[in-house]
């Protein structure tokens, strides 16, 4: 891979039309443009900021380590364009699935502490590096300790058991005497009234 | 997902909530979360979705290891404070005693341990007092290890020496009704 068949940084902003097309359109576009050209070089960043987000939420959930997602965003588009540069990403619709399956073998490849990785990055790395707006959005702690005193304290003893303990439903039926479904029930309920919460603290200022 | 190649993909059956939830907290069967996993990489809608859920999850994690998110807490959650570089003062507290102990202003948290026995309690409630006995703290239901023996409670150092004594009733609830009432004290 030549460094000049990635796209630039410098490119923040594709052309409108670009944004209102599919992301398979977006793929069948790239496959016939020229390489090399600007708007090869629209496309591929288009997609990779589309994809990079995307990417960076599978590897969060995964990984659980903001760096190694990162590390996990480049890689994945790295293999993506290459593959779609080389006309061998079959049909263009099933690109979320292809991202899928590459996102997987690199994290198991990475658990088998894989080499090639560090190889890739060191050379390429730093053309696609990701935009810092778009790590997780910042919570206010201020909004969120407000949000946290609307619960009820066995909804707040919820959640410090599954985002701080990590503890599993089944480990926090035992602790909190209800049944693993109550759990996941209460759950996601406590979740769904925080993020309205937070939500509405940023629309009215409270 | 309707996914025309002219258009942007528009999502008609966005993941609900409780699955992306329980996608998050690594609760899906594997089949569903390799489905939920192709879904989002392929939807900015649901993608957004689950992003603004990371964000709330992060916090929540970060709130509760500054130590400001729970008043009963687990020996884990002890060991990520001391591990985060927190100074936490432990006191190893037994019913009707009340040993004097000052707060250097060093710590960052007060750890009471009050010691009892727990194995045949069904449900535990706390009251956090200064000397007069009126509470200006409770937890209804905390949660606890019967088989621990004791019951962790966290107090931030500056609400700890705002008192020159702190009560810890706790209000044990056994099987058939029955409600006993066990009181640490500790004075500054």
């Amino acid at each position: 891979v030549g460094t000049t068949d990635l796209p630039e940084r410098t490119a923040l902003h594709p052309p409108p039309a670009l944004e209102t097309q599919s992301d398979a359109h977006l793929v069948v576009q790239l496959l016939a443009a020229p390489t090399g050209s600007v708007l090869a070089q629209a496309l591929a960043h288009e997609l990779c900021r589309r994809f990079a987000p995307r990417i960076r939420l599978f590897g969060l959930r995964h990984l659980r380590d903001g760096d190694a997602a990162e590390d996990l965003v480049q890689e994945v588009l790295l293999i993506f364009l290459e593959t779609v540069r080389a006309g061998t990403l079959r049909d263009p619709a099933q690109t979320p699935s292809f991202i899928l399956g590459t996102c997987r073998n690199v994290v198991w490849n990475r658990r088998r502490g894989d080499q090639r990785r560090r190889r890739i990055l060191e050379r390429y790395g730093w053309q696609l590096l990701p935009d810092a707006e778009e790590a997780p959005e910042p919570v206010d702690v201020g909004a969120l300790t407000k949000c946290l005193a609307r619960l009820s304290e066995r909804e707040r003893h919820l959640l410090y058991f599954s985002f701080d303990e990590e503890l599993p439903a089944r480990a926090i039926a035992e602790r909190l005497r209800v049944t693993e479904t109550h759990v996941r029930v209460l759950r996601h309920r406590a979740l769904g009234q925080l993020r309205d919460c937070l939500a509405l603290g940023r629309t009215d200022g409270r | 997902m309707t996914a025309g190649l002219a258009g942007r993909a528009v999502c008609d059956e966005p993941l609900s909530w409780e699955t992306m939830v329980a996608y998050w907290l690594g609760d899906l069967p594997e089949q569903d979360e390799w489905k939920a996993e192709e879904h989002y990489l392929g939807c900015q809608q649901c993608a957004d979705q689950l992003f603004r859920l990371a964000g709330v999850a992060a916090a929540l994690r970060a709130w509760h290891r500054s130590g400001r998110g729970q008043v009963v807490v687990t020996e884990a959650a002890l060991a990520a404070l001391r591990a985060a570089g927190q100074q936490l003062l432990e006191l190893r507290l037994t019913a009707g005693q009340t040993p004097n102990q000052p707060f250097p202003p060093e710590i960052d948290f007060v750890v009471a341990r009050l010691a009892g026995d727990l194995a045949a309690v069904e449900r535990l409630d706390l009251e956090l007092s200064s000397g007069d006995g009126l509470p200006f703290y409770s937890v209804r239901d905390a949660p606890f290890d019967p088989a621990s023996g004791e019951v962790l409670v966290l107090c931030e150092r500056h609400l700890a020496a705002s008192h020159s004594t702190l009560l810890f009733r706790l209000h044990l609830h056994r099987a058939y009704g029955s409600v006993s009432t066990a009181d640490y004290l500790v004075s500054a």
